[in-house]
């Protein structure tokens, strides 16, 4: 009892007596947690210090995936509802022992349900291929010590498999079948297969297709049907696809004559963004000078890409260096404004600006469903 | 606070206002080496017993600024202006043995240096005077030349901190 109940202990039962009636009066509350809807196609992934998961839609959050201080992809897989987040831990925050893990996080309630310890060799790139999927069963993770290799996880039975050296190829595309594209510092591609047990059981590469010295190709490709679209310093579009073997387009290149006269360059962190739906390509554009590919978008160009024909070009609000378009027939393009902290969801066919998420952070990376 | 997000605000020129950190780099541009150099190794290599040798190097500048000739393919933040300085890590943190290196012209005798970048680790970011000169960087399979990777290898902790430049020794490249 307080003090002032003490000294005035009439008025301190009269006030218990009505707090009780007017609880009486009220059901209380009940407190719990939400369990996420069935994913959207305009569902995305921002990471930065967390996962974040938003509905291009209503510009609503949906939740977050916690994520280590070193993680920079995560893979969906909708078939067993789970999301996978490889991630570095230090037994002291900054330093003591520190264990890797791929992370199972469960799609309908965020919650971690299982983890897979693998070799403390996880790439500390920013890049978001540096986790995909290999096949139905396998997740390939990205390690770098400097020496370059992928480590397979058995994400049916929750295993690590083993390490597959991959001197001098970088990242994980997944491929068709139980296989994987790796962009290569030799100016080609290579192709690993896996077995049924994860282990490799092939590799190829391909034909010397691009000048690593003279105009390297980003190492951020997109999808498209069986296989990617990459696109080179200067601007040459290069499509690869991959059967039996990996075969590689003539390129195209992004820019006339009078762009280039104009020092138009693309560049950025993840600089350009395919719907195989509508067949449009959209690129992160700036001026300026010949090392300017990671310097970010003043401007989106978007391409009809089979004809290779530009359509709009959109000036944008401030320089950014991330864009993304939602995979479905009505996509969606979204526009990381980093000064603003926000996120511009567009048209991705008009560029007709939508709505913008505020408070969005200022994320590098995006990952559409 | 999610360590690769501060690597990479300190790495590379993301906003206007990173932009506007960059300074006038083409009377400094060199090309990256393309090398992987190790500390480790250090007195097998041959261009190291020139650096050891070249202490008397005329030096014009101010290591606390991102036009320092030294910093010609530097990203990252600034170990002199973290308790550190340009060839020291600051106290309490852990050189990374692997680096990553360019080739800057210094001007006070007209050479060209080869420069060896070294993040240093174990401690969470610096955050103070961020530089990006991406001159040279290449994507991440090319990866002596990248800067979107974080170089603590053979640390005992690969937290990222700042970066220092050490002079490796005389190119031969012409300026």
């Amino acid at each position: 009892m307080t003090a002032e109940c003490s000294v005035a202990n009439i008025f301190c039962a009269l006030f218990i007596v009505l707090a009780g009636q007017a609880m009486a009066e009220i059901e209380p509350e009940e407190m719990g947690s939400m369990t996420m809807a069935v994913p959207q196609p305009h569902w995305l992934i921002t990471i930065s210090d967390s996962a974040s998961i938003w509905d291009g839609d209503t510009g609503e959050m949906q939740g977050k995936v916690n994520i280590s201080d070193y993680t920079s992809g995560v893979a969906i897989d909708r078939e067993r509802g789970l999301i996978y987040a490889p991630g570095s831990y230090y037994s002291r925050g900054t330093y003591g022992e520190r264990t890797d893990v791929l992370v199972f996080t469960d799609l309908e309630t965020l919650a971690p349900v299982a983890e897979v310890v693998v070799p403390t060799k996880l790439a500390a790139v920013f890049h978001r291929a540096v986790i995909n999927p290999v096949g139905d069963d396998f997740i390939g993770l990205y390690n770098m010590t400097p020496a370059m290799s992928v480590s397979i996880v058995d994400v049916e039975k929750q295993l690590f498999v083993g390490e597959i050296s991959t001197a001098g190829c970088a990242l994980v595309y997944p491929a068709p079948g139980r296989r994987f594209m790796q962009i290569c510092g030799d100016g080609t591609l290579q192709l690993i297969t896996l077995g049924r047990d994860g282990r490799e059981t092939a590799r190829l590469r391909s034909e010397v297709f691009f000048d690593p010295e003279t105009d390297p190709v980003f190492d951020y490709a997109v999808p498209k049907d069986d296989g990617w679209i990459l696109i080179s310093f200067a601007g040459l579009v290069y499509e690869v696809s991959i059967d039996d073997e990996i075969t590689i387009s003539e390129p195209w290149s992004l820019l006339t004559e009078e762009d280039e006269e104009e020092s138009w360059r693309i560049g950025g962190h993840e600089v350009f963004a395919y719907n195989s739906a509508q067949d449009v390509l959209l690129t992160l554009m700036h001026q300026g000078d010949e090392y300017g590919h990671e310097d970010p978008g003043t401007s989106i160009w978007a391409y009809d890409y089979s004809n290779q024909r530009r359509g709009y070009q959109l000036e944008l609000t401030e320089p950014t260096a991330t864009i993304a378009v939602s995979a479905d027939e009505a996509p969606l393009l979204y526009v990381v404004a980093p000064e603003a902290e926000s996120l511009e969801v567009r048209n991705a066919v008009t560029g007709r600006l939508l709505r913008t998420i505020k408070e969005a952070g200022s994320p590098y990376l995006l990952q559409r469903f | 606070m999610n360590k690769l997000i501060k690597l990479m605000d300190a790495r590379v020129a993301r906003t206007t206002r990173s932009l506007a950190k960059r300074v006038s780099r083409r009377g400094f541009l060199s090309r990256l080496g393309g090398v992987l150099v190790g500390v480790g190794a250090f007195p097998l290599l041959p261009v190291v017993r020139e650096a050891a040798a070249a202490n008397d190097i005329p030096e014009l500048g101010d290591p606390q600024s991102c036009d320092y000739w030294r910093y010609c393919a530097f990203g990252g933040n600034l170990c002199s202006c973290c308790g550190g300085s340009h060839t020291k890590c600051p106290p309490g943190t852990e050189a990374s043995p692997v680096a990553w290196v360019g080739t800057c012209r210094n001007p006070a005798d007209g050479k060209q240096y080869l420069i060896s970048y070294n993040d240093c680790c174990g401690k969470t970011s610096c955050g103070r005077c961020n530089c990006h000169r991406s001159e040279g960087d290449t994507p991440i399979y090319a990866p002596s030349k990248s800067n979107n990777i974080l170089w603590c290898f053979g640390t005992q902790s690969h937290s990222y901190h700042c970066t220092v430049a050490l002079i490796y020794g005389e190119s031969s490249q012409v300026g």
